[in-house]
């Protein structure tokens, strides 16, 4: 039986704000021992391909880094960690694309479909139909998706470079886009899948009014935890002391 | 043949109704012109207010109709404090016939605190998935949806005490969280429509300003959850209906 894949990017880059290893390593070790006690491999891409302007872009070159061993992979970004009792992923879907539906900054959301629509002209992109690209499972019969980005990025490599700094994301809507032209199947994950956004969910609060159980809402209740959608400065942090209150329970 | 109706609970309160509530209802009236649809306005309470919230009180939906010989198709019971957009397309027929709701995520402190109290309070410790909790200010029922409602009736009188006291200790609403746990114990079959139908919270989205984003990307729009409310309701309230209408 074939083995199951998780893999992220962790680079330290110039371009990044904050220095990648501070906070992914919190991400890495709660992956790292999720993954090991269900049996899945886990790789972690920390060489930066020198022809890409950021590091975003990393994530699609996954297909240069294994051969065709894994049915089934799953890309998490280095700002996630993973609940100690997660179920398996990898058992909710086919051949299908998983992923969240992001309805978290619609401002955003609309400026980004927007901008990226140039790459996309023919296709509409719903803005109720939009995912975040930060957690997603998918098969090896998707590499197609993969090799259409990076060429994409290739040939406009100095506009998607400068649309980068616009503020509408850098491959996200991207990659909406090309699922959509290529009429992916897609599968909608629950949110407890992709947790992001949580200061505006207010995730990160506990029942105030009941008890001594001061467990925040988002490690009760959701599965992948997801650090964005708030201000990046406190992302490290915010994870370090998330993974002091709940590391002991990897085993 | 049955018509589609859309209901509001448009009580007075000191003999005079909110004026961003009749705002609202107006949009409404004219989009039910528009579309065939005809509008009914809760104007008096079925029983005392004191004896149950007038909120709770829409769940006497089908004796209302019954009493004043309506014969409808399907329902939207739809919160007063909204405003639906003049193009919103008729809703009615993305139903399949069941009961609808949009999911509501503006803020899961309030949600998932109402469910833990409600959990263990009033069913046993009993849970659902949180992901499908939808927002009670925009449900579209049909007839067989009549042993449910009184199954909410029942519910509220069998729980009043409880209900009461968490009402009043908790500040998490009235009727919404007991409505997604019967729901889902009922074992109703409930569709999710898309935020578009019912844009709850949409600072959080960051879509409510000047440049009047958010009539650009829904239907109908719902003002709750916008901070310093007795202004800020009224104020974008008229403002988007006389931008819209």
């Amino acid at each position: 039986m074939s083995k199951n894949l998780i893999y992220t990017v962790a680079v330290n880059h110039e371009t990044s704000q904050f220095k990648n290893t501070d906070y992914s390593q919190y991400c890495l070790m709660s992956w790292e021992k999720w993954c090991k006690k269900r049996n899945i491999d886990f790789l972690v891409i920390d060489t930066h391909e020198p022809n890409f302007k950021y590091p975003h872009w990393d994530k699609y070159t996954i297909f240069n880094h294994i051969d065709n061993e894994y049915e089934k992979i799953g890309l998490v970004d280095s700002d996630t960690m993973v609940h100690w009792d997660a179920p398996n992923p990898f058992d909710l879907y086919n051949d299908e694309w998983c992923w969240v539906k992001d309805l978290s900054n619609l401002r955003w959301t609309s400026k980004s479909i927007e901008n990226y629509n140039r790459f996309y002209s023919e296709e509409k992109l719903d803005i109720y139909d939009y995912y975040n690209s930060g957690v997603c499972f998918f098969t090896k019969e998707h590499k197609i998706i993969f090799d259409n980005l990076i060429k994409l990025y290739k040939i406009n490599k100095e506009s998607l470079d400068d649309m980068a700094t616009w503020g509408g994301g850098k491959d996200q809507t991207l990659l909406n886009y090309e699922l959509k032209k290529q009429k992916i199947k897609v599968k909608e994950l629950s949110s407890q899948w992709n947790m992001f956004a949580m200061h505006k969910k207010e995730m990160f609060n506990h029942n105030w009014q009941d008890g001594d159980d001061k467990t925040p809402f988002f490690i009760k209740y959701s599965w992948i935890w997801h650090f964005t959608g708030f201000p990046i400065e406190q992302r490290t942090d915010i994870m370090k002391q998330t993974w002091d209150l709940i590391g002991g329970n990897y085993g | 043949m049955a018509k589609n109706v859309v209901f509001i609970i448009a009580v007075k309160k000191d003999g005079q109704l909110k004026p961003e509530y009749e705002i609202g209802i107006e949009s409404w009236r004219r989009w039910c012109k528009k579309n065939d649809v005809e509008l009914f306005l809760l104007e008096e309470p079925v029983l005392p207010m004191n004896e149950m919230h007038i909120i709770w009180q829409r769940y006497f939906l089908f004796d209302i109709y019954d009493a004043n010989g309506i014969e409808s198709d399907q329902t939207l019971m739809v919160d007063a404090d909204t405003i639906v957009h003049p193009d919103c397309p008729n809703f009615f027929n993305e139903t399949e016939h069941k009961y609808c709701l949009v999911h509501d995520d503006g803020s899961y402190d309030w949600i998932l605190r109402g469910m833990e109290h409600y959990s263990k309070r009033v069913y046993n410790g009993k849970w659902f998935d949180y992901t499908k909790y939808g927002n009670s200010g925009f449900q579209i029922v049909n007839n067989s949806h009549r042993d449910f409602f009184q199954h909410m009736r029942d519910f509220y009188f069998e729980n009043i005490e409880q209900i009461n006291t968490i009402q009043q200790s908790y500040g998490i609403g009235t009727d919404q969280t007991p409505l997604n746990f019967n729901l889902t114990f009922k074992e109703i079959d409930v569709k999710l429509l898309p935020y578009k139908y019912n844009m709850t919270c949409m600072p959080k989205k960051e879509i409510l300003a000047e440049d009047m984003l958010y009539t650009k990307l829904g239907w109908v729009m719902h003002f709750n959850g916008l901070p310093d409310k007795d202004k800020s309701v009224p104020f974008w309230m008229k403002k988007t209906f006389d931008y819209l209408w």
